[in-house]
């Protein structure tokens, strides 16, 4: 790509007819948004919306310079009439941006410090409940290996996640990879953040004390209300539920409101909820609120009308999900949608998004990793649960055996990198939420048995285009308390509100 | 009442070239008298045989030429001297003029480093001219050197540098850049620019590479469309140029600050050209939204490019939203808190010099005069024409 | 429409790549096959079975629309191929591509005549 010669494609740019009414499309793509209306994106997820009858005057190039879509579609670099590497380098610019995870390689380290646990989730067949000892445990020798391992990545910025199993069960190799790490990092220099992903139960004071001095941010797993959740993480004393309140609130007080979150994992019990998932998030005092689809790891992949079926229940799921969390912020109550919060980002800013599941190419391995207990490394947390569902198909080495380029540079990692290019992937390249979009080679490894997929019945892309259109739905709407409260979520800012007194 | 910066006397034979010091009321000790101008009462000179003027840069006096004056470079006669105090920097010119270059009791201080500029805007303030001041490069390298010589309480916050075109100096102005670097580290740099010639990313590396420690560069954008905004500084190619020019300093870290002035030929397209900021610039440090000074070319375009600020607030609000809801920083220049919705009052700041800054009458009784930044003189001055008037602010809930 | 659905689609209008991209899109909820129309070796044959069910009863008009659309995107990739290449290699270039002059252009040079005064 880079050695592209530039007088070639220069010259062809140049050669175009300059007369005053002649412009060139620059790039994008187009989907029908009603009989009369079409939305174009362009490569670095500009949009716009224009009348068909525009659109055709627009791509026939016969629409006229004086009229407002002209002048709009130019701005925003839909077409030039002038010099056209001036859009060219801005549009550059904006890509470059765009992959800057690129440059920055992996970024988010996954520790998976044990397999025991005390939950015994169906969403999850990696746990091993009923064991002890220290057979399912991370070695020191290993986590050693892996933290060398990611400190070979040239990335800026380290997040250090633990998790298990349930990793508060091995605090005591926590504590040695945190060491560690803030100890190696003396010489690198790297902002690290610490995350432990973690169900709260075997939560105790002396390890809110040690989070407290190192600050490290808690994940925990809510999955609803407490029916719901104890349905859908199943315990010995079914107290999952009552054991996420009471330590969340320890854990609060302790190490402040704002360091925990919540996941949340969405099953076909769920499907039938979304409001009272909500409310129930608000109800604990959380910001913000997940809803991620189905996850087709350790459950029976469906596949044809039944996966469709599955998609189409998300997006019901998702929509009134969607309209409860808008409802709870026009009543003031403020909490945000994340995956929505990721793609209009994408939609509504010039900056980049590090979500490794919707990047093109794909994050996997080249924006996340994860280190397996036993010292195998995954190209993501989804490729080590379908290793331990017998296959190995993402096992990019082991911490001990391989080095840093073997694992990193191999031939698997390679492959899923390009097979996650969207523009080179049948049914996306001339898709227009390709920009919002990412591949996921593995998910559709797993439901479809081929990294490419194909999309026409891909659950991924079912759920991705019925989320985006429904935002970009919310956004037409005109709304104004919407559009506000989306673009405080995309920004991240809040919104100069009309309630604020001025000074 | 704006201030008076120039005074007029008659120059002494020995001011052959433009000399710079720094106003004393009293006489100085021997070491500083290179960089010091005293200024003379009337009377006071050419009455003592004995006064010792020798070693000053010059002496200013409304009086008579001191009997005692040496070869003492001197303007006597001047018309006025009471708008000096002591600390302003001066130029004393062989033609008599008395020019003020800096002002310690100012926070409005700028040096002019040219008249020259490859733009001509429509609202200019200060239409350029066609002629060669290049050599002016020494006296701008000297006054830092006055300004940073001067009491550790006259350190200026801020310091303009401003024209004309001030890059059309060239390396010329990295120096400039370099000796503040250098003398005046505490002092915040801000440089006024049309950013086309940073086109050349090798000026922009250079003037990064200096690494001054707060330094900012306000470049106007006047459109998100070429053909407008090369309409307003009349000069074809000047929207691309200044567009790759401002990629080209935020690639090497120099921040930016881009300004829009509010005038009937950029009113309409301000939201959009909020939304293009966005999108392309988005490492601006800063955004400022400028209300149109009556003075200069604008006078002559007047006609084409007048319109009341109370009359555009609504997309003043909407472009000012827009921008602060994105995290970007937004102020509001040149317009009185009754022309803009309470609601932008947040963004407005006292921006007009204060030299050229003044209320109407009945701005005495409004609430928020005190952090109202007014009007610009040459506005007052054209109050009939413009329709200018002052609405007073009297609830404050 | 539990039954195939069969549309005879022109080859000396419509590209060879809109076909297949349409009919790619409709194999989501049909089986689609093509054959030459043995009558006219001009004419391709599109044939779409349910997967389950019954097709869609306006399948023949959703083709139809898509393959128009299709075709659209074709003539626009294809005219936005060179402009697009040229962002993406700018993108991950070291210098600029585009002109030299914005990566290392000297002002006191000024080739491009910027600094002429007015």
């Amino acid at each position: 790509m880079m050695a592209t010669p530039a007088t070639t494609l220069s010259a062809s740019v140049d050669s175009a007819d300059t007369s005053a009414r002649a412009y060139k499309l620059l790039p994008f793509r187009f989907e029908r948004w009603t009989e009369q209306e079409v939305l174009l994106v362009n490569d670095v997820g500009d949009f716009l919306f224009l009348d068909a009858r525009s659109f055709e005057a627009l791509i026939g190039h016969r629409l006229a310079p004086t009229s407002a879509d002209y002048r709009n579609l130019k701005a925003k670099l839909f077409l030039s009439d002038g010099d056209p590497t001036v859009p060219i380098e801005l549009l550059a610019t904006r890509y470059r941006t765009q992959k800057s995870f690129l440059s920055g390689f992996t970024a988010l380290h996954l520790f998976v410090i044990t397999l025991r646990c005390d939950h015994s989730c169906p969403y999850c067949q990696v746990s091993r409940v009923k064991e002890s000892g220290t057979r399912w445990d991370m070695s020191r020798e290993t986590a050693e290996r892996a933290i060398e391992l990611m400190f070979r990545s040239p990335a800026q910025s380290l997040k250090v996640e633990i998790q298990g199993g349930e990793p508060l069960l091995n605090f005591d190799l926590i504590r040695f990879i945190v060491e560690r790490v803030i100890d190696r990092n003396r010489t690198e220099g790297r902002r690290i953040e610490f995350v432990i992903a973690t169900n709260l139960a075997p939560l105790d004071d002396e390890m809110l004390t040690y989070m407290k001095e190192r600050s490290i941010l808690l994940s925990t797993s809510l999955d609803g209300p407490a029916p719901l959740h104890d349905a859908n993480r199943p315990r010995p004393g079914r107290d999952s539920h009552s054991l996420v309140e009471k330590n969340l609130g320890r854990a609060r007080a302790e190490l402040g409101h704002d360091r925990i979150s919540a996941l949340m994992t969405t099953t076909e019990r769920s499907l039938a909820q979304p409001e009272a998932i909500v409310d129930e998030y608000v109800r604990l005092g959380f910001d913000s609120i997940f809803l991620r689809s189905i996850s087709p790891y350790g459950f029976a992949v469906r596949t044809g009308a039944a996966a469709r079926y599955q998609a189409a229940s998300f997006l019901d799921f998702y929509r009134v999900a969607l309209d409860r969390i808008i409802d709870w912020n026009r009543k003031g109550t403020a909490i945000r949608e994340v995956f929505a919060q990721i793609l209009l980002t994408k939609m509504m800013t010039p900056f980049p998004t590090h979500y490794v599941d919707l990047q093109s190419p794909g994050g996997a391995g080249i924006g996340a990793v994860a280190y397996n207990y036993d010292g195998e490394v995954y190209a993501s947390d989804e490729a080590r649960m379908l290793a331990e569902m017998g296959d190995l198909s993402f096992r990019l080495g082991n911490v001990h055996r391989d080095s840093y380029e073997q694992i990193f540079g191999g031939e698997k990692l390679r492959s899923l990198v390009a097979h996650s290019v969207l523009e080179s992937l049948p049914g996306c390249n001339r898709c227009a939420f390709l920009p919002f979009c990412g591949g996921d080679p593995i998910f559709h490894h797993r439901t479809q048995g081929d990294v490419i997929g194909h999309r026409p019945t891909s659950a991924f892309c079912a759920k991705n285009m019925g989320v985006l259109r429904h935002l970009f739905g919310q956004l037409r709407s005109g709304d104004p308390f919407i559009i506000d409260l989306f673009t405080s979520w995309a920004t991240g800012f809040p919104f100069p509100g009309l309630d604020e007194m001025p000074t | 009442m704006s201030l008076r910066l120039q005074t007029q006397g008659h120059a002494s034979s020995t001011l052959r070239a433009n000399i710079l010091g720094r106003i004393a009321l009293v006489p100085t000790e021997t070491e500083v008298r290179a960089e010091t101008v005293l200024l003379l009462r009337a009377g006071e000179a050419d009455l003592d045989l004995d006064l010792d003027l020798e070693g000053y840069a010059g002496i200013l006096t409304t009086g008579d030429e001191p009997i005692s004056r040496a070869a003492t470079p001197t303007i006597s006669r001047a018309r006025y001297l009471d708008h000096l105090s002591a600390g302003d920097i001066v130029v004393l010119q062989p033609t008599g003029g008395v020019r003020t270059l800096f002002r310690p009791a100012s926070p409005h201080n700028s040096i002019f480093t040219t008249d020259r500029c490859n733009s001509y805007c429509v609202m200019c303030s200060q239409p350029p001219r066609r002629i060669d001041d290049s050599e002016r490069i020494v006296e701008h390298l000297r006054l830092i050197e006055l300004i940073a010589h001067g009491a550790p309480c006259d350190i200026p916050r801020e310091l303009g540098i401003t024209g004309g075109e001030p890059t059309l100096l060239g390396d010329d102005l990295l120096r400039i850049v370099e000796r503040c670097r250098d003398l005046l580290p505490t002092t915040a740099l801000h440089i006024l620019s049309n950013g086309r010639l940073f086109y050349y990313g090798d000026f922009a590396r250079r003037l990064g590479e200096i690494e001054h420690p707060d330094l900012m560069i306000g470049v106007p954008l006047y459109s998100d469309l070429d053909f407008e905004h090369d309409r307003v500084v009349q000069a074809p190619g000047a929207f691309d140029q200044t567009l790759i020019g401002l990629q080209n300093l935020g690639r090497y870290d120099v921040p930016v600050e881009i300004r829009v002035v509010l005038h009937r030929m950029t009113i309409e397209r301000l939201l959009p050209t909020a939304e293009f900021i966005y999108r392309n610039l988005p490492f601006a440090a800063h955004i400022a939204l400028m209300g149109l000074e009556p003075i200069g070319l604008a006078v002559k375009n007047l006609d084409a490019l007048w319109i009341d600020p109370r009359d555009y607030g609504e997309t003043l609000q909407a472009a000012t939203l827009y921008l602060a809801a994105r995290g970007l920083q937004v102020s509001i220049y040149n317009h009185p808190l009754c022309a803009v919705p309470r609601i932008l009052w947040r963004y407005c700041r006292r921006s007009i010099s204060d030299w050229k800054n003044e209320y109407l009458e009945a701005c005495s009784d409004c609430a928020v005069r005190d952090r109202c930044g007014g009007f610009f003189a040459s506005a007052v001055e054209r109050r009939g024409l413009l329709r200018i008037q002052a609405n007073p602010i009297r609830d404050l809930e | 429409m539990s039954e195939a659905v069969e549309i005879s689609v022109d080859t000396t209008l419509h590209s060879r790549r809109a076909i297949f991209e349409t009919c790619y899109k409709l194999t989501g909820g049909a089986f689609v096959s093509l054959t030459r129309d043995p009558q006219n070796p001009d004419f391709l044959v599109v044939s779409l079975r349910p997967r389950e069910g019954a097709l869609d009863p306006s399948i023949a008009g959703i083709f139809a629309n898509e393959l128009i659309d299709q075709e659209i995107r074709t003539a626009l990739d294809r005219e936005m191929a060179p402009i697009r290449e040229l962002i993406v290699a700018q993108a991950f270039a070291e210098g600029n591509l585009l002109d030299s002059l914005r990566d290392d252009g000297n002002s006191c040079d000024d080739p491009l005549g910027i600094s002429r005064l007015r």
